[in-house]
């Protein structure tokens, strides 16, 4: 899947909120995961994009599947997330990040300064 | 999953209970009609007639005859023959489960329902007028009825229930064809036209002319089988076409 | 086994040919979109799968049959449309008792049910009903009747924003509680896109796309930018379909570009987006905003 701006298709976001779902913990290792029909109901969308979000998560083993059963969060699932958000989304974050100061014509110094203030700010 | 089958018969059967729900208001018309026809159209004609050596004695003969309803019976037994081919009758029956054959079976058990109605009704209207005009004139009634003899009554209802089926199918017949392709109407123009001309022409000899081979026919086993063959025949025309038939096509 | 086959099939009307050797196969228990441009066949189509029509040329078969006269598939079947006829004589109420004894899965409570949600009394007559209840009690019959293929064409029709949202939520339950094929034709793709698995594209007599939603959704990707910048790093794909809105012009293009690629554009401060279904069905079909426009410029040209 390429990487767009804007509105993504609706089974990637479905992967993306099962995502943060684990990182936040809501979902923790071994839990049972939405089936896609739940998913289906929840979203207000055809089981058969929910099911798609879900191979998603299946196929970079987030989760695995129990026979009859249903899907489980898989024990690294956290670990991997935050790898992966961190080596993917946020660089990808950084990228748009300068793309902007580009354009705006700002120093690197400068960028480092705002992500100090904002820092501050929050704390 | 495809577990639903029905057989022809069960479905003509549905389809003919949801015919019979729906078009209620055709014997509510045949009622009216009947009404109409007993009330404002007298049956009985009356003729006086004087002696001719100046007594002062008269007589009055008094013939009473039903043919106001059973013009209109029949009348309205072509009428409803050709309203059950119209499009919303068909796209009716094809909201729910249905194919053309069913759908002909539904219509023909509805005819006869409706014939045995309007043959009934219309022979009873008959006696009944024979009642008003006996409590009405005091008049001595010479006539063949229930219980003075049964089976000639039987088999006035019997022939006017055939007349009234035979009806219902030449609107049917016609009302398909139409239906079928509008170029019918014209054709239909022609034929009519052919055929009253013609009628007139023999007009002086009644006991030739297409409607002579049923009215004139003595023998009720005759008769019936003339009728039977006869339906037979519309009926297989009428479903040729309606076998076609595109639905629910506006 | 597919639920629908069509092999080339031909519908034509004496010398118009209204759909021409098509050939798509519709699978079981999926819920298919069917759209296209008004008058491109959709409900000839449908019409056809009902046995209403008779196809002029070619193999179809539903549910294994031939649908033209078969009783299977009228049993097996349900079409609703706005043209829906049903008596006169007979109330709401008694409609739903018919259906009952028509339809081997009909649901009488959820019928009743819903149609005292969308507050459609069952003493009411259905010629009385104003265009929007009259699509709302029709949509009704159609999800309580759980036929194995049930198809809707242009359901919505009249029904206000409310009565859309609830139709397709209530279609989407009864869907995932008792799975069935379902093909569903309407204009505003946009309000049933999240609830399709499968679209049909029909253009031009013949079938345009065919295939999961995603996969549609999958073959453009909008580049949104000043128009000269557009044309100085994107013009080497295919281009689908240009429009601008104020100043930004914004092209739909095939979407074949390798992330390297979309990075270059990115840099170069083009707005690289995912297309949502309708949208790549309204580029396909030329209907996105600033397509009319160009019949006012030629005329302003001249």
């Amino acid at each position: 899947m390429l990487e767009m701006d804007g509105e993504k298709p609706i089974y990637i976001q479905i992967a993306e909120w099962l995502e943060t779902e684990i990182i936040e913990g809501t979902l923790q290792a071994d839990d049972k995961v939405y089936s896609q029909y739940q998913l289906a109901d929840l979203f207000n969308i055809n089981p058969a994009t929910a099911g798609k979000g879900l191979t998603i998560l299946l196929d970079a083993e987030l989760i695995y599947k129990k026979r009859g059963l249903g899907t489980f969060v898989s024990a690294d699932a956290r670990e991997k997330l935050l790898t992966k958000r961190k080596g993917g989304r946020l660089s990808r974050l950084v990228q748009e990040l300068l793309n902007e100061a580009a354009l705006l014509g700002l120093q690197e110094e400068q960028l480092i300064e705002l992500i100090r203030a904002e820092r501050k700010e929050r704390s | 999953m495809y577990s639903t089958q029905w057989s022809v018969n069960e479905l003509a059967k549905r389809q003919f209970f949801l015919k019979l729900n729906a078009n209620g208001a055709i014997f509510t018309m045949l009622i009216v009609l009947q009404i109409i026809a007993t009330v404002f159209i007298s049956g009985a004609v009356t003729t006086t007639s004087m002696n001719d050596w100046g007594e002062p004695i008269s007589f009055n003969f008094t013939s009473i005859s039903n043919d106001a309803q059973l013009g209109l019976t029949l009348f309205w037994a072509f009428i409803v023959g050709f309203l059950l081919t119209s499009a919303a009758q068909r796209n009716e029956s094809f909201s729910f489960v249905t194919n053309r054959l069913t759908f002909q079976l539904a219509n023909f058990y509805f005819f006869c329902t409706a014939a045995l109605l309007g043959g009934v009704t219309t022979v009873l209207l008959g006696s009944v007028m024979k009642i008003i005009a006996m409590f009405r004139d005091n008049m001595i009634i010479e006539t063949a009825g229930l219980l003075s003899s049964p089976l000639d009554f039987l088999s006035r209802i019997f022939v006017m229930m055939a007349y009234t089926l035979l009806l219902m199918l030449i609107g049917y017949t016609l009302g398909s064809l139409i239906q079928w392709s509008k170029l019918f109407i014209a054709l239909f123009g022609v034929i009519w036209y052919a055929f009253t001309q013609s009628t007139f022409a023999v007009a002086d000899n009644e006991n030739s002319g297409l409607l002579y081979f049923y009215y004139g026919e003595t023998s009720i086993l005759l008769f019936t089988l003339k009728i039977v063959a006869t339906i037979a025949v519309l009926f297989a025309i009428s479903f040729f076409v309606t076998n076609r038939l595109e639905v629910r096509n506006p | 086994m597919p639920a629908i086959t069509l092999k080339n099939v031909t519908k034509s009307y004496r010398s118009i040919t209204v759909l021409n050797q098509l050939n798509l196969e519709i699978r079981e228990n999926v819920i298919t979109g069917l759209v296209g441009r008004n008058g491109v066949g959709k409900t000839t189509l449908m019409k056809m799968v009902a046995g209403f029509i008779k196809e002029s040329d070619g193999e179809l078969r539903v549910l294994g049959e031939r649908p033209f006269n078969s009783l299977k598939v009228s049993a097996n079947m349900i079409f609703i449309d706005d043209m829906m006829g049903f008596p006169d004589a007979l109330t709401l109420g008694d409609l739903l008792t018919e259906c009952d004894r028509f339809y081997e899965n009909w649901d009488q409570d959820l019928a009743m049910r819903l149609l005292k949600y969308f507050k459609l009394p069952l003493s009411l007559n259905h010629r009385v009903l104003s265009k929007g209840k009259r699509s709302t009690f029709n949509a009704v019959v159609g999800i309580a009747t759980r036929c194995p293929l049930t198809m809707f064409d242009e359901p919505i029709t009249g029904m206000d924003a409310g009565a859309r949202r609830d139709f397709y939520r209530a279609l989407l339950k009864d869907y995932l509680a008792h799975p069935r094929t379902i093909l569903l034709s309407s204009h505003h793709m946009e309000e049933m896109e999240d609830l399709l698995e499968d679209i049909l594209l029909i253009d031009g007599k013949d079938s345009a796309f065919h295939g999961s939603i995603t996969e549609l959704q999958e073959k453009f990707i909008s580049l949104q930018g000043k128009e000269n910048v557009l044309k100085q790093y994107a013009n080497r794909y295919a281009v689908i379909h240009k429009s601008s809105a104020g100043p930004l012009t914004e092209w739909i293009v095939d979407n074949d570009h390798t992330n390297l690629e979309l990075t270059e554009l990115k840099q170069a401060g083009i707005r690289v987006s995912a297309v949502s279904a309708s949208e790549a069905y309204l580029a396909m079909t030329g209907q996105t905003r600033g397509g009319v426009d160009d019949v006012f410029d030629a005329m302003e040209r001249e």
